[in-house]
């Protein structure tokens, strides 16, 4: 029997090869869009699940009071774990390590390779989690101060031929310093938090010394390990009491600390997301989308299968006239269904390997469709497919499997039209879906191009910046950097618009003690002002030479002006912060950081003051002639290597800079673009089906039509109208939805556009254009044949 | 074997309700081959679909083998359509999809018959009807006759009781249309197999042993014609 009903099916789809290759060609792109999709979500979701006993393993997340809210913060204090252990009963084992970054690895302490994962780690860190050693005792190897775990990719690096144990490595990160290897761990998983080519010893670093005991200072990451059926909320509310008692001023309501599963940790907001990865909302657009697109591609094989109803019909009935029952019936076009799905998965499957590479490199992910890799997700995927064969089979299996005997043996067609409204519900549908992703994509194209062309408050262009952190001879560079032709000025500061790292919380108003609020604080020399365009209010820049800069004396933006209650620019001039600083000019607010947030208060100091005690983020920036680029390059190279020299020289340009904060919302434009044209073209594959099914049912009427002195055009709008009828009311109720999604999305930005008419106006005509090109392609060729013929055929 | 009385069957349009069959009594015993005649819409098909089990009646009662067909599950209809009764259309309604062999094979796999013995069944059936060598063919690749034959042992390999044939020579020409009454006569006599027929050409009636004439959805004792 399934013999006869795989028979059945093979010949049917062979025999309506259009209807088949439009079901087949949007199952398989719809199934190609959710593994994919699939693929991503599911490794989003396996970040550290690997370490054994992991739903035992937490991290110690904290949050603390900044500017009068409360941030959410990984950094703890050193002495926190240690704490947790001796002091909260149930907690049975921590780990200290510093966050994961790279360091610069040499083994002669001469020739430094840099962006080498290190982290620094207390001993425990082998035995808490999951990274099986190669070579080495994990409970010992990190026991001593100066010692080393490496990854047998760096072993291999540096040792190729040798045994790497007892062999030393010269690591900087925290100032260069010679390890001792004790161990070889397997290459580093990449869905962790943990990612690291190197461990080292936490224990000899000197800022470790001058931390052992401090409650003042974060910067380590704290993981803990509960003991077995220990919860979570049991332990909290301990915790934080015993932390309380050495936190002092900064403890509760000041300082809470919570526990995060490390496997939540990765799409927790503790961690800031890396364009797509490590974000739930994502996670979530990304999901529904696929899934979206699935139902599209399904709905086309209910709408078509339902629609050719009357062709099967009479097969229906003889095979109940033969004996079929009902429920022999619907098994057999369910299983067709089935069949269908499955072999577009297979085509899914093919396509998915075929494009892969590409999804990776645009999601920065490393996915594999291996089977042995993904054995469980394969199968889901199977039984996925499955059952969405089954479920889009199964309206269809009921519908036809309805019908009643003696009537469509008569070859009577009445009715297998039924399921005609439900089939427009659904076309209707489809299009609302497709109306969505359209305005979706044009919503998120149209705010890209407004933040990309935001007059951003300075001049972005033609500018580049040297990182300038940790080296001598800076003026020296300077003087000769700025003797070149193409340079127009250049700018000693730490901090450029995107990497604005220093920002404090204090009550900068002695009239108001108790407002407090965060500021940014950079320093920069007199030429900064100038080197950016950076528009003046009032008062002036600093200026070259002038010593009474170089102590209190302090420039802000417009928004610390008005944070502050000054009425104007020129008001603010001679006033003092609570600091003691006193405030000679006011420029201009201006995008530091992304357009997602307001501007927020900037306080710039002379880089000159002795009592600036900034460290890291120093770089100079340099404004040039555009045209001259090409030797200007060559020539600060050349002078670095001249003056500078030992580490190499990392620049960059301030309008990527800037572009960099837009990257994954271009990336985010770029796949409602993809999503929403393969929306719209299945939509649109659906269309084309149904009308020309419509146009092959009508066949006889066309031709009477004709021969009572129709015209083309007539013909063409009498079968095209009820489809196009079918997409404006599904543009209609789109409009709410996607207006609804999209301003959501907007909400986002602090500097966004308003979602006008214009917008849906251009989503619903692209939506009509493009579906009235497809209905009519098919009435046209129904409108123009021989009435003769058509007439003859019946 | 078929007991009707009383069998009404009509239409309701608002205030006027349209007759097809009005009041049918009608008896018909095993081994008879009866011919159903009466010109268009007379109501000939519609009692035919009554008699196979495809139409219900408004009103009457119905007996197959003394059992209440109007108290029959969908269930057991079906059951009855693969163990009792073979239908032969005048459109054939061969599936298109299927050869010659595998439509003939169809009735026994909703059966359930065993492989071996489906291939033997089948075997015997393309011996008796010659059609061996065409086994292997789609339905459009026969003439209308060859798809009538067909179309018969498609009915027959069921070994039915029961045979109705609605109008099954009315697509074929003279000569295919004798050759299929032949056949149904032969399965009469020999076999034993009960035949009902709708048919309008008295030529076709004639081989058959009863004719019935329908006018106006009764029975009437004169032909019509």
């Amino acid at each position: 029997m399934i013999k006869n009903y795989l028979k059945i099916a093979l010949r049917n789809f062979k025999a309506n090869k259009f209807y088949t290759v439009i079901n087949i060609f949007g199952l398989s792109i719809g199934l190609t869009c959710f593994v994919l999709i699939v693929l991503f979500v599911s490794d989003e979701m396996s970040y550290d699940t690997f370490h054994e006993n992991h739903e035992q393993i937490y991290f110690i997340g904290v949050e603390r009071k900044f500017g009068g809210d409360f941030k959410k913060s990984r950094i703890t204090q050193y002495p926190l774990g240690r704490t947790a252990v001796d002091e909260v009963s149930g907690i049975e084992n921590y780990v200290t390590i510093t966050p994961p970054n790279p360091a610069r690895v040499s083994l002669d302490n001469k020739d430094f390779l840099s962006g080498v994962g290190s982290i620094a780690s207390s001993p425990g860190f082998f035995t808490l989690f999951g990274f099986p050693l190669k070579v080495g005792n994990p409970s010992v190897v990190l026991q001593d101060p100066g010692t080393v775990v490496i990854t047998e990719k760096i072993a291999e690096q540096y040792f190729p031929n040798e045994n790497p144990i007892g062999k030393t490595l010269f690591i900087d990160r925290y100032g260069i310093a010679e390890y001792t290897i004790t161990g070889i761990a397997e290459n580093g998983k990449k869905n962790s938090y943990l990612d690291f080519d190197l461990v080292f010893s936490i224990q000899g670093l000197s800022s470790t010394k001058s931390n052992l005991n401090s409650w003042g200072s974060s910067m380590y990451n704290t993981f803990a390990k509960l003991q077995n059926g220990v919860e979570r909320t049991q332990i909290e509310s301990v915790a934080n009491e015993a932390f309380d008692t050495h936190l002092g001023e900064a403890r509760a309501p000041n300082t809470n600390y919570f526990f995060v599963p490390i496997s939540e940790l990765y799409l927790s907001d503790l961690i800031t997301p890396t364009g797509f990865k490590g974000s739930y909302v994502y996670i979530y657009i990304f999901m529904s989308i696929a899934l979206f697109i699935l139902v599209l591609a399904n709905i086309n094989y209910m709408n078509l299968s339902t629609a050719r109803g009357m062709q099967r019909g009479r097969e229906v009935g003889v095979r109940k006239v033969l004996g079929a029952n009902k429920r022999q019936l619907i098994k057999q076009f369910l299983g067709e269904s089935v069949i269908l799905s499955l072999f577009s998965l297979i085509v899914a499957f093919t396509i998915a390997t075929l494009v892969l590479p590409g999804f990776n490199q645009f999601f920065d992910k490393s996915l594999s469709l291996n089977l042995d890799e993904n054995y469980w997700l394969i199968l889901a995927l199977i039984s996925i497919t499955i059952g969405l064969g089954a479920l889009s089979g199964l309206y269809p299996a009921v519908f036809l499997s309805g019908f009643k005997t003696s009537e469509v043996l008569k070859g009577r067609p009445s009715n297998t039209i039924g399921g005609v409204s439900l089939r427009k519900i659904l076309v209707v549908f489809q299009f609302s879906i497709s109306t969505v992703l359209i305005v979706g994509t044009i919503v998120v194209l149209t705010q890209l191009d407004y933040l990309l062309n935001k007059d951003l408050g300075f001049e972005k262009e033609h500018t580049l910046y040297i990182s300038f952190d940790s080296i001598s001879n800076k003026s020296a560079f300077i003087d000769k950097i700025e003797s070149h032709q193409a340079v127009i000025s250049t700018s000693h500061s730490n901090g450029i618009p995107g990497r604005f790292y220093f920002s404090t919380s204090q009550e900068f108003d002695s009239q108001r003690p108790d407002v407090q609020f965060a500021a940014h604080v950079i320093a920069t020399d007199e030429k900064f002002y100038e080197t950016l365009s950076l528009q003046l209010l009032a008062g002036r820049y600093f200026e070259e030479g002038r010593s009474d800069d170089q102590k209190d004396a302090i420039v802000i933006n417009e928004a610390m002006q008005k944070r502050m209650n000054w009425l104007s620019a020129d008001e603010a001039i001679g006033q003092k912060l609570s600091t003691g600083d006193e405030v000679i000019g006011v420029v201009k607010d201006f995008h530091f950081r992304t357009l997602r947030t307001e501007i927020t208060p900037v306080i710039i100091n002379s880089i000159h003051t002795p009592s600036s005690s900034f460290s890291g983020g120093e770089v100079l920036v340099v404004r040039f002639l555009p045209d001259q680029m090409q030797d200007l390059i060559p020539y600060i190279q050349s002078t670095w290597n001249e003056i500078v020299s030992g580490s190499p020289m990392e620049y960059g340009f301030l309008d990527e800079q800037m572009d960099k904060l837009f990257e994954t919302d271009k990336k985010l434009g770029t796949v409602f673009s993809f999503f929403a044209g393969i929306g719209i073209l299945i939509s649109c594959m659906g269309l084309l089906g149904l009308t020309a099914f419509s146009a092959e049912l009508r066949t006889k009427e066309i031709g009477i039509r004709k021969v009572l002195g129709a015209t083309v055009t007539n013909i063409v709008s009498l079968l095209s109208t009820d489809f196009l009828r079918l997409v404006a009311i599904g543009f209609t109720i789109a409009i709410p939805f996607s207006w609804y999604i999209m301003n959501k999305w907007l909400s986002d930005f602090a500097y966004r556009i308003d979602i006008g008419i214009g917008i849906f106006l251009l989503a619903g005509g692209a939506a009509l254009l493009v579906s009235g090109l497809t209905t009519s392609w098919q009435s046209i060729k129904a409108a123009t044949m021989n009435p003769v013929k058509s007439l003859k055929n019946e | 074997m078929i007991k009707l009385s009383g069998i009404s069957k009509y239409l309701d349009k608002k205030f006027q309700r349209t007759f097809i069959l009005r009041s049918i009594d009608l008896e018909i015993e095993q081994g008879e081959f009866v011919s159903i005649m009466g010109p268009s819409g007379a109501g000939k098909s519609t009692l035919l679909n009554i008699l196979g089990f495809l139409d219900e009646p408004n009103d009457g009662e119905y007996y197959f083998l003394d059992e209440p067909v109007h108290n029959l599950s969908e269930r057991q209809k079906s059951e009855y359509h693969k163990s009792h009764i073979g239908f032969v259309f005048q459109a054939y309604h061969l599936i298109d999809e299927l050869t010659v062999y595998e439509n003939i094979e169809m009735p026994l796999l909703y059966r359930k018959v065993k492989g071996k013995e489906r291939k033997s069944l089948v075997a015997d059936m393309l011996d008796k009807f010659n059609i061996v060598a065409k086994k292997d063919l789609f339905p459009n690749q026969l003439s209308g006759g060859q798809q009538q034959v067909v179309g018969v042992a498609r009915a027959l390999i069921g070994n039915p009781k029961l045979i109705l044939a609605d109008e099954p020579t009315g697509n074929l020409h003279s000569e295919q249309s004798e050759y299929i009454m032949q056949l149904f006569k032969q399965l009469n006599q020999e076999e034993g197999v009960t035949i009902i027929q709708v048919t309008h050409s008295d030529a076709m009636a004639a081989y058959g042993n009863r004719v019935i004439n329908l006018q106006d959805g009764a029975i009437v004792t004169k032909n019509p014609y």
